[in-house]
C-alpha cells in the first residue's frame, strides 16, 4: 500500500536516527512497535535479514534498517518497527525508539528517499516499499557457500 | 922492631969504628982522613937508615895497601901479616877492626833493607789508612749532617707533638661539647617521641575516621547503584510505554475521525512517556555521575586510608626512629665521654711524648755537635796520617838512601 499523502502540519511520520542521519518512516506504512527480542538466526541469510521474531503469535522477518540503507552503525537495535500491510511480514530493526512527529512538504513520488524538515531539522522520508526494492547493494545477497 | 934497631945501631957503630980505624991506616992526611971517615959513617949511616926504614916499612905499606883497598868499600880484603912486632900486632888489629867494620856493615844493612821494607809498608799502611781516614771523614760528616737532620726531624716531630697535644685537648673540649649536646638532643629525641607517639594516635584515630566514611560511601555507592536499578527500569517502563503509546497514535490514525480522541490521549502518553523517559535519562546520568563521584571519593578515601595508614606507618617508623635517636644520643654521649677521657690521655702522652722528643731532641743536638767534632778530629786525624804517609815515604826515600850508601861496601 502506498503511502498515504502528507499533508503539511497534520501528517505525521515516525522518525529514526541513524548516525548523524535521521530517517523519517509515515505513520500510515507502519503496523506497530515492539521492544527487540530475542530472534531466530536464519542459516545462510542475506545480511539485511536478521532473523526471524515471534510477534503476537506470528512470525515476523527482522530487517536491519542501517545495512538496506548501506548505513554501518555501531549502535545495537534496540526497536522494531514492523510494516503496515502488505509488508506486516516484516519488521525493520532500529537502534531506538523512534519519535512520532509532524512534518510539513510531500516527499516526491519517484524516489524510495525525499527530504523532510521538522522543528530539529531535516529528514530523509523513506517509502519502505521503494526501499525493500532497491535496497542497498548487498543487504539481500545471499552468502556464498563454501 | 927495637932488636932491629938495635942491631942496626949496633952495626953502624961497628962499622962507623971500622972505618975510623981502618982509615988513618990508609989516609994520614989530617984533613983528608977524618974528611974520608966522616964520609964513610955518614954513606954507612944513610945506608943503614935505608935498610932499616925499609926493613920497617914493609909491612906497614902491606897495612896501607889493604887500607886503600878498605877504603874503597871492599871489606872482603884480607891483612895477614907475620911475625910478633908492633907491625903484625897492628895488621892483627887492622885485621880486627875490618872483620867488625865487616860485621857491622852487615848488619846495617840487613837493618837498612828491614828499615827500607817496614818503611814502605808503614807508606803503604799510612795511605791505606788515610784512605780509611778519609771514609772515616766523609762518614762523619755524613754522620754529623744526619745528627743535624735528625736533630732538625726531631724537633719538627715536636711541634708536630705539641700540635697533637693541642688537637688533643681541641678534641676533649669537642667531646665535652659532644657530650652536652648529645644530652639535650637525647631530651629532644624524647620529646620528639613522645609527639611522634601522640601524632601516631591522632593518625591512627583518623585513619579510623576515614575507613568508617569510606564505609558509608561504599553504602552509598550500593544505594546509587540500586537507585540505577530502579532508573533502568523506569527507563524500560517509559520506553515501552512510549511505544504502546505510538502504537495507540497508529491506531488512532487509522481509526480515522472515530480515534481522534483516543489520539490525543495517545499523544499524551507519548509525551508523558517521553517526558519520563528523559528525566529517567537525566536521573541515569546523575546517578551515572555519582556513581563515578563515588567511585572516584570511594577510590580517594582509600587511598586516604591507605595513607593514614602509611602516614601512621611512618609515625611509627618516626616514633622508632626517636627511641633509636634517643638510644644512639645516649651512646653517643658515652662514647663522647669515653673520648674526652681519652683525649685527656691522649693530651697526657703527647705531654710525654714532647719531653721525651724535647731530650731527644737536644741529645740529637749533642751527637750532632759531638759528630762534628768528630769529624774535626777525623779530619786532623787524616791531616796527621797524611804527614805520617809523607815521613813514611820520606823513611823510604832515606832506608834507600842508605841502602845506596851501604852498598858501596863490598862485603861478600
Amino acid at each position: 500500500m502506498p503511502p498515504a499523502p502528507i499533508a503539511a502540519g497534520t501528517d505525521r511520520v515516525l522518525v529514526i536516527p541513524l548516525d548523524s542521519e535521521r530517517y523519517a518512516l509515515p505513520l500510515a506504512a507502519v503496523s506497530d512497535l515492539a521492544e527487540f527480542g530475542p530472534l531466530r538466526r536464519v542459516p545462510l541469510a542475506p545480511e539485511g535479514v536478521l532473523g526471524l521474531a515471534e510477534w503476537r503469535g506470528r512470525i515476523v522477518t527482522v530487517l536491519d534498517l542501517a545495512r538496506i540503507l548501506g548505513r554501518t552503525t555501531a549502535a545495537a537495535p534496540r526497536c522494531l518497527v514492523r510494516l503496515a500491510p502488505p509488508l506486516d511480514h516484516l519488521a525493520l530493526a532500529v537502534p531506538s525508539a523512534p519519535r512520532l512527529v509532524s512534518v510539513a512538504p510531500a516527499p516526491a513520488e519517484d524516489s524510495p528517499r525525499a527530504d523532510l524538515g521538522d522543528a530539529e531539522g531535516r529528514l530523509v522520508l523513506l517509502d519502505p516499499e521503494s526501499l525493500l526494492a532497491a535496497p542497498a547493494p548487498g543487504a539481500f545477497q545471499a552468502p556464498c557457500r563454501r | 922492631m927495637k932488636k932491629k934497631l938495635a942491631a942496626s945501631f949496633l952495626l953502624v957503630t961497628c962499622l962507623c969504628t971500622v972505618a975510623g980505624v981502618v982509615v988513618p991506616r990508609y989516609q994520614d992526611d989530617p984533613f983528608w982522613g977524618p974528611a974520608l971517615i966522616v964520609s964513610m959513617d955518614l954513606a954507612i949511616g944513610l945506608g943503614a937508615a935505608w935498610l932499616v926504614s925499609h926493613l920497617l916499612t914493609r909491612k906497614l905499606r902491606l897495612l896501607a895497601s889493604a887500607a886503600t883497598i878498605i877504603s874503597r868499600g871492599d871489606l872482603t880484603r884480607r891483612v895477614e901479616v907475620g911475625g910478633s912486632d908492633e907491625t903484625a900486632d897492628l895488621a892483627r888489629s887492622f885485621a880486627t877492626m875490618l872483620d867488625s867494620l865487616l860485621h857491622v856493615v852487615l848488619e846495617v844493612q840487613s837493618t837498612a833493607g828491614r828499615i827500607h821494607d817496614s818503611a814502605r809498608e808503614l807508606s803503604e799502611s799510612s795511605e791505606h789508612m788515610n784512605a780509611a781516614t778519609e771514609g772515616i771523614a766523609e762518614a762523619a760528616h755524613a754522620i754529623a749532617r744526619g745528627a743535624e737532620e735528625q736533630a732538625e726531624r726531631v724537633a719538627g716531630t715536636t711541634i708536630t707533638t705539641r700540635e697533637l697535644r693541642r688537637t688533643a685537648e681541641h678534641v676533649a673540649s669537642s667531646a665535652r661539647e659532644v657530650d652536652a649536646s648529645a644530652a639535650a638532643a637525647a631530651g629532644k629525641a624524647a620529646d620528639g617521641a613522645a609527639e611522634a607517639r601522640r601524632v601516631a594516635d591522632g593518625i591512627a584515630a583518623l585513619s579510623d575516621k576515614i575507613g568508617a566514611a569510606a564505609t558509608n560511601v561504599e553504602g552509598f555507592r550500593g544505594r546509587a547503584d540500586e537507585i540505577g536499578k530502579i532508573v533502568a527500569f523506569i527507563g524500560s517502563v517509559s520506553q515501552q510505554t512510549h511505544i504502546l503509546a505510538i502504537n495507540a497514535a497508529i491506531e488512532a490514525a487509522r481509526a480515522g475521525e472515530e480515534g481522534r480522541g483516543f489520539a490525543v490521549v495517545a499523544d499524551e502518553i507519548r509525551r508523558l512517556s517521553e517526558s519520563v523517559c528523559g528525566l529517567a535519562e537525566q536521573i541515569s546520568t546523575l546517578n551515572e555521575e555519582i556513581l563515578r563521584g563515588s567511585a572516584e571519593a570511594a577510590h580517594d578515601i582509600r587511598e586516604s586510608v591507605v595513607a593514614a595508614d602509611e602516614a601512621c606507618g611512618a609515625v611509627d617508623s618516626t616514633w622508632t626512629s626517636f627511641e633509636q635517636i634517643l638510644e644512639a644520643t645516649r651512646g653517643t654521649a658515652r662514647l663522647a665521654g669515653e673520648i674526652s677521657k681519652q683525649a685527656e690521655m691522649q693530651r697526657l702522652a703527647a705531654e710525654k711524648v714532647a719531653e721525651s722528643l724535647d731530650r731527644i731532641s737536644s741529645i740529637a743536638r749533642q751527637n750532632a755537635a759531638g759528630t762534628v767534632e768528630a769529624s774535626a778530629a777525623t779530619t786532623l786525624q787524616n791531616a796527621s796520617m797524611q804527614e805520617m804517609t809523607a815521613s813514611a815515604l820520606a823513611l823510604t826515600k832515606t832506608s834507600d838512601q842508605l841502602r845506596d850508601m851501604i852498598a858501596v861496601f863490598k862485603v861478600r
